[in-house]
């Protein structure tokens, strides 16, 4: 056993506390990270979610198993805790549906407010004179109106550097999809942040709308 | 080249999942269509302007608070007991001692140099300390005792730096 997070999950299911804890000092920022990026707007109490991915790592530490790499076991208990957030919430449909139409533009599905004033301000604003976190939002009012695994994968593939294969293992699917979602992640981005990048809306590639609403 | 085609390689060669012959391949078939060439870079712009959304630092006293709600739950001390830092006689020589280890044998530039990914991409939010844990030979971390385990994985960015770039003499001594 020479990975050394594999060390310390062993010395926290033999019980030596100080090995848990070493685990959320070095997990608590890629954790925080993805539930922050995951739940988007949907919910204000990232660090609530966050603390309870890992009251449950701390409860089924006994659940680890060597075979797999830590940090996609917590990754993994990470994805459904926030889905279990987003149920109780019960708002990730409407407001993907919301969110989406208003940055993809069908109208009869609503609009979402704040989505749509950014993309608004970025057609009357040159991109090299758009301030720095004016172009970090419609990053991530793009990222939010993604659907669920499309935005899931985006995160853990661009932010938190992952490989498909860990992508998959945290997502509970398997590499061909992670590929799929990636590639229609990319193109529904390439739509979405058209302005951003000085390029036609109407340039970008037909946008896939035909994820189903299961809020994975 | 299908349209899918192109567009499941363009995914392979943005995530870096194509060998150097792959993507010299791919490339030069771009330069040979100049559509697909603008597509592909307008997929490669935007998948480059993500960067633009921040990481946000790990709010202050994040991992003691799940540590005190582990604690309560294991049934142990309402509080979490253990400071995240304290330079106590002792405990300090001991903390300062087994880090100067770690430095020595990875160098600092190693140990500071950890807190990126492949494509020079900030990962979210590489403790130095944590990551010189995280690169310890094998075999050193198992010798480490409790305290002296949590006490490094809980030093800050500042206090690991700090400690990287006090006097050798001084660690040896234990700072005392």
């Amino acid at each position: 056993m020479n990975d050394p997070d594999q060390r310390l999950m062993h010395r926290f299911q033999k019980g030596d506390a100080s090995a848990f804890e070493v685990l959320v000092h070095k997990f608590q920022g890629p954790v925080l990270s993805l539930v922050r990026r995951y739940l988007g707007s949907r919910s204000a109490g990232v660090e609530d979610v966050a603390q309870e991915v890992f009251l449950r790592i701390f409860r089924s530490k006994h659940t680890y198993e060597p075979k797999a790499k830590v940090g996609t076991w917590i990754y993994r208990i990470t994805v459904n805790t926030c889905l279990n957030e987003i149920r109780r919430l019960g708002a990730d449909k409407n407001r993907r549906v919301a969110g989406f139409s208003a940055v993809f533009g069908d109208g009869d599905l609503g609009a979402d407010l704040e989505a749509s004033a950014l993309v608004d301000g970025a057609a009357e604003t040159p991109p090299a004179l758009m301030a720095a976190n004016e172009v970090e939002g419609q990053v991530r009012a793009a990222i939010d109106g993604l659907p669920a695994q499309q935005r899931l994968a985006v995160i853990l593939s661009r932010y938190h550097d992952l490989p498909y294969e860990d992508v998959a293992a945290a997502m509970d699917s398997s590499v061909p999809a992670v590929k799929s979602l990636l590639m229609r992640a990319r193109e529904n981005l390439r739509k979405a942040l058209a302005a951003v990048v000085g390029e036609p809306a109407d340039a970008a590639t037909a946008t896939d709308r035909s994820e189903p609403d299961d809020p994975r | 080249m299908t349209p899918a085609d192109v567009r499941e390689r363009l995914t392979a060669y943005l995530d870096d999942r194509m060998s150097p012959a792959e993507a010299r391949e791919f490339l030069a078939w771009l330069e040979g269509h100049p559509e697909a060439w603008k597509e592909a870079e307008a997929v490669r712009r935007v998948w480059a302007l993500l960067g633009a959304y921040r990481d946000e630092p790990v709010p202050e006293g994040f991992a003691d608070r799940v540590l005190v709600k582990a604690t309560a739950e294991a049934g142990g001390p309402s509080a979490h007991a253990r400071p995240a830092l304290r330079w106590l006689p002792g405990g300090r020589a001991r903390t300062v001692a087994a880090a100067a280890a770690i430095v020595a044998a990875l160098g600092v530039g190693t140990v500071l140099g950890r807190g990126f990914g492949a494509n020079g991409v900030a990962t979210p939010a590489a403790n130095p300390a944590v990551a010189a844990l995280d690169a310890m030979p094998t075999g050193v971390l198992d010798q480490l005792d409790g305290d002296t385990l949590s006490q490094l994985a809980s030093l800050s960015d500042a206090e690991f730096s700090a400690l990287l770039l006090a006097d050798p003499q001084d660690l040896a001594s234990g700072g005392n």
